[in-house]
């Protein structure tokens, strides 16, 4: 009895899935997500402000701006700040803004204490409490959207100044509530296919572009992740129209490499009639994975790779790697920390506060500022001092 | 003979093996380059890590045990292996030291859950949040690129399997023999299907369940230096669900989970099918939503078996008293 139930459970299960699959007339791997047909995405972005794309001008000239680098004031004729990064999870990224904010205090006369709620929203609301009674002189909080009203509260009712880093701390109706240091991810998305497109024939010659199909690795449950999704497929679409689009997903299981290698794998191997293939991987974990898949399937000639980030490809490169995972777009730690610390620095002077620092970022309705960073693509030949670079323009000897 | 092949026929383990050619054969069906060897071979590289932490937790269940911390054990091992060898130490040498490392770290999951009588799950969740610390501790989160040309024999072939299948496949076997050939074997079905009567057939429970979380420490310590290895790099969090993917694989190939049964065989008939599964999923363009309540139908179908198997063993044994022999009982 217990046999045949299970049989019959494994059966109807496996057709109920192959059925829904084929109910589908997608071809396989393409976008199914939930968010992928909202029109509501990707979210009011506001202006762009673009940073380190041309050489040598990694700082514009914002000279006497109210919280820019350049504003000309003497961060050492005042007591040193206590500023708190405290993050919503600890990852690789949120590791490199503590190293920047680190190597910056020395610098710019703060000292900083980092903390994280290790991705639990009760945590983090409960601590990010206990933190403002302990008086800080300002804080950075990386933190999910769904947190922003809640954390917005809480930091008006202890009246410190605050950054958020990553995503837009915006209220229900899409408006600014917390200055916000963030990427342009739907830009992130089609610069990397961009990019993509203007090197391929450097690696594949003279070959018929409509032999191109683009790999796409989301995680859609991440809106800014999927909006870097939606601006590769926008961009492919745009670039090469009628291409096939592969979309692949490992939000049913983890932004990780081992995530990355299944997705990847499968969905290269699922599509042998592909002869060139572009692969998009949102996040750099699992553009690591999908970058072993595309050796262990032998496609490293066949294949031209770009994520999004600043730390695991350029560790690989510093190793010696030489696959088909050929560059990144990529905002540096420092870009990302030295923006948040002189807002954040300008407020806790008394210069701004949190709904006038940086006014021409704000878009109509907003009561804080969105400052959308744009960035540029590092390769393999200018990750060096693309990196370095940035250190430099905050006042850090890279070496 | 023919009572020998009957038996094997009806063996929970032909079962599970049917169901994972039909479900191989279905998604055959829907996508031909499904069975290509690309895939084939991403299927088995995939399988290999959660294979051989499925061997351990496969061994504690057998023996009534559990161990919840180790995803964070092979993080914590990939992330220290990737260190020695970034410090110049020959990675022979390293992997070593990392799997004495490991069995240090079940060692620790032994003294204070057969010592101290900490529960097995509290200890070994306290053990893997320790872990995770020192593991952000360690990296600050951030990768550790390994590219030394010896150390990258996890993405290799032998012929057309993949190294780590190959060493997945050797434990399978090996331990398999143990369980059913030795003393120390059978003393693992007893421990874990009746404490007190093993007890009083001179074996000691805690010294069994001590070495087999000496084991299972180990063989996560080998999946995390297969993964860092395979990947070139190790990190922090560089998986999330290898321990829930074992339990299901354990649990799918018919290792019960109260102890007491199961064999290494239908372990690795569960290992296949969760990532046949999980692959063809993929393969086949099934939205994530649809992927992430099919799993959870997978080990729900997992827990059912289990659950019939056990009220099964229990009624053979006169556990369990049907509404029938009571009657009978009661002379009605």
């Amino acid at each position: 009895m217990k046999k045949i139930l299970a049989i019959f459970l494994a059966l109807a299960m496996v057709f109920a899935l192959v059925a829904c699959a084929n109910g589908d007339d997608a071809p396989p791997g393409q976008d199914t997500s939930p968010a992928a047909n909202d029109p509501a995405t990707p979210a009011a972005r506001g202006p762009v402000v673009y940073v380190g794309v041309e050489p040598g001008s990694h700082i514009p000239d914002w000279s006497n701006t109210i919280g820019f680098v350049t504003d000309e004031v003497d961060h050492w004729a005042r007591e040193e700040y206590h500023i708190v990064y405290f993050n919503f999870n600890p990852t690789g990224v949120t590791g490199q803004i503590t190293l920047a904010l680190e190597q910056l205090a020395p610098v710019w006369n703060f000292r900083v204490t980092q903390l994280t709620a290790n991705n639990d929203s009760d945590t983090f609301i409960n601590n990010l409490q206990t933190i403002l009674i302990g008086e800080p002189d300002g804080i950075i909080v990386d933190i999910t959207e769904e947190l922003a009203v809640r954390t917005a509260d809480i930091l008006n009712q202890f009246d410190v100044p605050a950054i958020c880093l990553f995503n837009m701390a915006m209220d229900f109706d899409g408006n600014m509530i917390i200055p916000s240091v963030v990427m342009d991810q739907f830009v992130n998305g089609q610069e990397q296919v961009r990019h993509l497109a203007s090197v391929y024939r450097d690696f594949w010659g003279d070959i018929d572009a409509s032999e191109i199909a683009l790999l796409v690795i989301d995680f859609s449950v991440n809106i800014n992740i999927h909006d870097r999704a939606l601006g590769a497929m926008s961009a492919f679409e745009e670039l090469f129209p009628g291409n096939r689009i592969i979309y692949g997903d490992t939000a049913a299981d983890s932004l990780s490499s081992e995530a990355g290698f299944a997705v990847a794998n499968a969905l290269l191997a699922a599509n042998p009639d592909v002869n060139y293939w572009f692969v998009v991987a949102t996040v750099e974990d699992v553009a690591l994975g999908s970058a072993r898949a595309i050796e262990a399937l032998g496609l490293n000639d066949r294949v031209l790779q770009t994520s999004s980030g600043a730390a695991i490809l350029a560790a690989q490169w510093d190793e010696g790697y030489e696959g088909a995972w050929i560059a990144n777009y990529s905002i540096p730690p420092f870009l990302y920390a030295g923006v948040a610390l002189f807002g954040l620095t300008a407020m806790m002077d008394g210069r701004a506060d949190m709904q006038t620092l940086w006014p021409h970022m704000q878009l109509p309705n907003d009561n804080a500022a969105r400052f959308n960073l744009g960035a540029g693509m590092m390769t393999r030949e200018n990750y060096i001092e693309y990196i370095g670079d940035f250190m430099r323009d905050f006042g850090v000897d890279p070496s | 003979m023919q009572q020998k092949i009957m038996r094997l026929i009806r063996s929970k383990e032909a079962v599970l093996l049917l169901i994972t050619i039909v479900i191989f054969v279905a998604f055959t069906i829907n996508n031909d380059n499904f069975r290509r060897m690309g895939n084939l071979q991403g299927i088995m590289q995939t399988m290999s890590v959660t294979g051989v932490m499925t061997v351990g937790m496969a061994l504690l269940f057998i023996g009534g045990g559990i161990d919840l911390s180790m995803t964070f054990v092979a993080l914590f091992s990939g992330v220290i292996c990737a260190t020695m060898i970034a410090m110049g130490i020959p990675w022979p040498l390293a992997i070593l030291i990392t799997l004495v490392l490991g069995a240090c770290l079940g060692a620790i999951n032994a003294f204070f859950i057969t010592k101290v009588n900490v529960m097995s799950f509290i200890m070994t969740i306290a053990l893997s949040q320790m872990l995770q610390g020192v593991n952000l501790i360690i990296t600050n989160a951030q990768d550790i690129a390994v590219t030394v040309e010896g150390f990258r024999w996890g993405a290799r072939m032998l012929w057309i399997f993949p190294i780590p299948f190959v060493i997945m496949t050797l434990l399978i076997v090996g331990f398999g023999l143990i369980l059913t050939k030795t003393r120390f074997g059978r003393s693992i079905y007893m421990v874990g299907g009746n404490e007190y009567a093993a007890r009083l057939a001179g074996i000691n429970p805690k010294k069994v369940r001590a070495i087999l979380y000496i084991i299972a420490g180990t063989l996560s310590s080998l999946a995390g230096v297969m993964f860092t290895s395979r990947m070139a790099s190790a990190a922090p969090a560089a998986a999330a669900d290898w321990q829930m993917n074992a339990v299901t694989a354990a649990i799918l190939g018919g290792v019960a989970f109260g102890g007491g049964s199961g064999s290494m065989i239908g372990c690795l008939i569960g290992i296949a099918m969760l990532n046949i599964f999980n692959f063809g999923l993929t393969s086949i363009g099934l939205a994530t939503q649809w992927i992430t309540m099919a799993s959870g139908a997978l080990l729900l179908i997992a827990l059912t078996m289990d659950f019939l198997n056990e009220r099964s063993r229990k009624k053979s044994l006169g556990l369990i008293t049907t509404k029938k022999k009571l009657k009978l009982q009661k002379g009605v």
